[in-house]
């Protein structure tokens, strides 16, 4: 049973998150470094360039990349302190082996005898309850070498069909939405479109705090005179700047877009050309938005009548635009449906294929394109491949060199292999790059599941807070140890260079997972010696799926400062802007519009839980806070969570500023200082989930999944809220001492 | 400009006795919710400006000392006599007002936007 073998308390006494507030040797100006390495941020899908600065094979600092066209070397709060992650206390340097009798925990065992057992655990569970009783859980941290890496290593080392991924959490919403109306999943504009968009609309998307280098190009559109549209329950950072905020309630985002496409309808703002030559299934679309008034949308969102009509009208009657989305309209049970809403309003306008003209999600998590295009998802093979297709498994089995026979089929998502867990269906798990004990919903259903495994593995760099559960901890490498390419927000493949090599007995991950694969007997399918050449494989193996890599080399994403795929040959320039013509990535070059009816969230609030619930981020912190938990200056900026509540809802609880608040949810209960802020809606409170224990946002979340996407609903919760009393610090973080 | 203006229904601002040389009034122009501004010159000049920042849409103020408008939120400076930018971050002149005097009451008469500069 793999229980945390001391109390939670006592895991972070020794394991951390400590923070590491300053580099190796202190802050040194006139340092002189060995060397500058040209890589890239590992904190969001950005993948912003920067130059780290090595001494002594430590990272002492950064400069910024001034020539790498993305960012031209802007950064924002978490990059310019991302190093700091490095030569870190808290850094894994032995492998780990639970021992409930240890003082620590866990005690330092060989790699021999870690990889032994961990193989061992394996092979006993399969053969004990079939091969499908092992899962394996990843994450889109991991570089694409590595990505592609998991995908065969689950199908061919492990045999299970039970492999997913946390890009599950962040944009298959989108992903999903995108193969159905336009045949393909990847933003269909390289991010030099937006600043020549006429209206830019940002739905769901928090981008000054959570992509805020994406911030400089919608200025740069405003600077022109382009208009800004903001839908969000928020009024978010880049909110304050819009023409026509859109102050909508959680969970009816479909509603709103279907309002503003019957408006565009109705007012024949429509690119009839387009729609006729270039789209399918338009009928269809109008038909289900025929009752969708400006007052029945103001009936369910909450946005004035009159501002959905504005905001139809920019987008309408503007030439060019650009509308970007993310987890705000994509974390829900009709993630997908909302997605597909926001693709009707770019079909219906003729808004594709065109300079400064797209609908596109903002990825959230570093590798978050990469990463879910090269088969560590449960539903596919590399190039976006189908699983389930003959002909796709036969492509990859030939490249593979196996029967296709022992390529498993479709397994479980995320959220289900947990729930398969606490089921006891799946008794042993290896996963890299996860944290599911913060970032999936319902905290203690997860621990419940964790605990009930009879093997957990787990490769990470730090003893992150699932982690504690693990039998053996295997101690691998940071973003900048390792050497790969990852693929950004944009669709543009980069690369990433290491800067040092891991400390201690920790390794380089793909190294790990190799070790692994030989010792189940099955080394003969991993015959790498470095990355590269899983790189070169993966080229070949994506050659022909829609996320084609084929002619990108190592070699040209740095001579190029990064290549777009599709990009079939190597003397192909790369594709910046898909769809170009109206020509779509079905067979049949048309792309699909979709009826999409609204309907409420799997929970919607009531007399006992009155208060909408909906989370997210912080600018200084990253997705689970693995990493930027232990950064020192990171934390100062915003030490704990928060709990975001209107003056009105305030005071209809007695609640003032930084009082103590208990918000209770069907799922259990969270103690959180009140942030009393009138830039979110009266009816609805927002905590950011980066945080861990009785801190964890996600204690309060709801596991009910989209039917397609199966992302879980984190946007949207009913809760009740209590005053507790004034806030209880005994230190006040805020003013810690950062030397 | 990237699209049509909104020329707007004329409507009366303000009596002009109401307004000393120097000083600024606010106003709402071509509809309820375009905040503008209306200027009384030194030497008895009026003009009128959309209130909206070019940069980030923040409001712009009449500095009377200095017969500008600044914005306040990323220090943009205006001329108070065209709406051009004198300096800071704002890319484009203010948004222009045409104005009339009827009966000695200030009248917004028509919306000509950032094209409105001769």
């Amino acid at each position: 049973m793999a229980r945390p073998p001391l109390t939670e308390e006592e895991l972070v006494d020794r394991y951390g998150p400590h923070l590491n507030v300053q580099p190796p040797g202190g802050w040194n100006a006139g340092i002189e470094p060995d060397r500058e390495v040209k890589t890239h941020c590992c904190f969001c899908g950005q993948q912003c360039g920067i130059i780290l600065k090595v001494k002594d094979d430590e990272v002492v600092g950064f400069e910024p990349w001034y020539e790498f066209p993305f960012n031209e070397g802007k950064l924002c709060p978490k990059g310019v302190k991302r190093y700091l992650q490095n030569a870190h206390p808290d850094r894994l340097l032995h492998p780990l082996e639970r021992d409930d009798q240890h003082p620590d925990g866990f005690r330092q065992v060989s790699w021999e005898h870690a990889l032994d057992r961990t193989v061992a655990e394996i092979q006993r569970i399969q053969a004990e309850h079939g091969p499908d009783a092992v899962a394996m859980l990843s994450g889109v941290s991991l570089d694409n070498e590595k990505s592609y890496l998991v995908g065969k290593f689950a199908r061919l080392a492990l045999g299970t069909a039970n492999l997913d991924y946390n890009g599950r959490l962040c944009m298959v919403s989108a992903g999903a939405a995108n193969k159905k109306a336009l045949g393909m999943d990847r933003a269909p504009n390289p991010w030099s479109d937006i600043p020549l968009a006429d209206v830019v609309f940002i739905a769901g998307a928090n981008v000054a705090e959570c992509a805020p280098i994406t911030t400089s190009y919608v200025w740069r559109a405003r600077d022109r005179g382009a208009k800004l549209i903001v839908a969000d329950p928020r009024v978010t950072p880049l909110a304050r700047t819009a023409d026509v905020f859109l102050g909508l309630r959680p969970g009816t985002d479909s509603a709103l877009m279907g309002s503003i496409l019957h408006v565009l309808i109705e007012r024949d703002w429509l690119d009839h050309d387009f729609i006729e030559q270039h789209t399918l299934g338009f009928e269809e679309a109008a038909a289900a938005v025929r009752e969708y008034t400006p007052a029945w949308g103001e009936s369910i969102t909450g946005v004035p009548a009159a501002r959905i009509e504005q905001a139809a009208e920019l987008w309408g009657t503007s030439a060019t635009g650009m509308l970007l989305h993310a987890r705000g309209i994509e974390h829900h049970t009709k993630g997908v449906e909302n997605v597909l809403s926001c693709i009707n309003l770019g079909l219906a306008t003729g808004k594709y294929g065109k300079p400064g003209c797209g609908v596109s999600t903002i990825t959230g998590q570093g590798n978050g394109q990469g990463g879910r295009e090269h088969g560590h998802k449960c539903d596919q093979l590399p190039g976006n491949r189908d699983i389930t297709n003959p002909e796709h498994r036969e492509y990859i089995a030939s490249v593979w060199g196996c029967d296709v026979d022992e390529i498993p089929g479709k397994g479980l998502t995320a959220e289900e292999i947990v729930e398969a867990i606490h089921r006891g269906e799946i008794k042993g798990l290896l996963s890299i790059c996860f944290n599911p004990v913060v970032s999936l919903p319902d905290t203690t259903f997860t621990k419940e599941a964790l605990d009930k495994l009879e093997f957990y593995g787990v490769i990470d760099f730090f003893l992150s807070e699932t982690a504690f559960h693990a039998d053996v901890v295997l101690p691998g490498s940071l973003h900048e140890e390792d050497e790969g390419t990852s693929t950004n927000v944009e669709g543009r493949v980069i690369k990433l260079n290491p800067s040092k090599v891991p400390p201690g007995e920790a390794r380089l991950d793909w190294e790990i997972l190799l070790d692994i694969a030989q010792r189940l007997g099955k080394g003969h399918y991993f015959p790498y010696t470095s990355a590269k050449d899983m790189f070169e494989e993966l080229r070949v193996a994506s050659s022909g799926g829609t996320a084609d890599y084929g002619g990108i080399t190592w070699e040209r994403v740095e001579e190029e400062l990064g290549v777009f795929w599709p990009c079939p040959t190597e003397d192909h320039p790369g594709t910046k802007r898909l769809y170009e013509g109206g020509v779509f990535a079905h067979p049949d070059g048309k792309a699909r519009f979709h009826g999409v009816a609204f309907r409420e969230s799997a929970e919607v609030v009531d007399d006992e839980y009155p208060v909408w619930l909906t989370t997210g981020r912080v600018v200084s912190q990253y997705l689970s806070g693995t990493q930027t938990r232990r950064i020192g200056p990171l934390v100062a900026q915003y030490p704990e969570p928060l709990c975001e509540i209107h003056p009105r809802l305030a005071e209809q609880h007695g609640i003032a500023d930084g009082d103590l608040v208990r918000v209770t949810s069907r799922r259990g209960a969270m103690e959180v200082p009140a942030k009393v802020v009138s830039t979110i809606r009266p009816d609805t409170v927002f905590i950011p989930y980066h945080w861990a224990g009785r801190q964890a946002a996600n204690q309060l979340t709801n596991r009910a999944l989209d039917p397609v996407s199966k992302i879980p609903e984190y946007k949207v919760s009913a809760v009740r809220l209590e005053r507790v009393g004034p806030s209880q610090h005994v230190v006040d973080q805020r003013e810690m001492d950062l030397q | 400009s990237m699209r049509e203006v909104a020329p707007g229904e004329p409507r009366p601002i303000v009596a002009l006795d109401q307004l000393p040389e120097n000083s600024a009034h606010i106003f709402e122009f071509p509809t309820s919710a375009d905040p503008a501004i209306l200027l009384h010159l030194p030497g008895g000049e009026l003009r009128a400006f959309s209130q909206k920042c070019t940069h980030l849409g923040c409001v712009v103020y009449y500095e009377p000392e200095a017969v500008e408008l600044e914005c306040p939120c990323h220090e943009g400076f205006f001329e108070a006599t065209t709406g051009e930018v004198i300096s800071g971050p704002p890319q484009r002149p203010l948004g222009q007002i045409e104005i009339e005097v009827r009966d000695g009451v200030v009248w917004a008469v028509r919306n000509l936007g950032e094209a409105g500069h001769a």
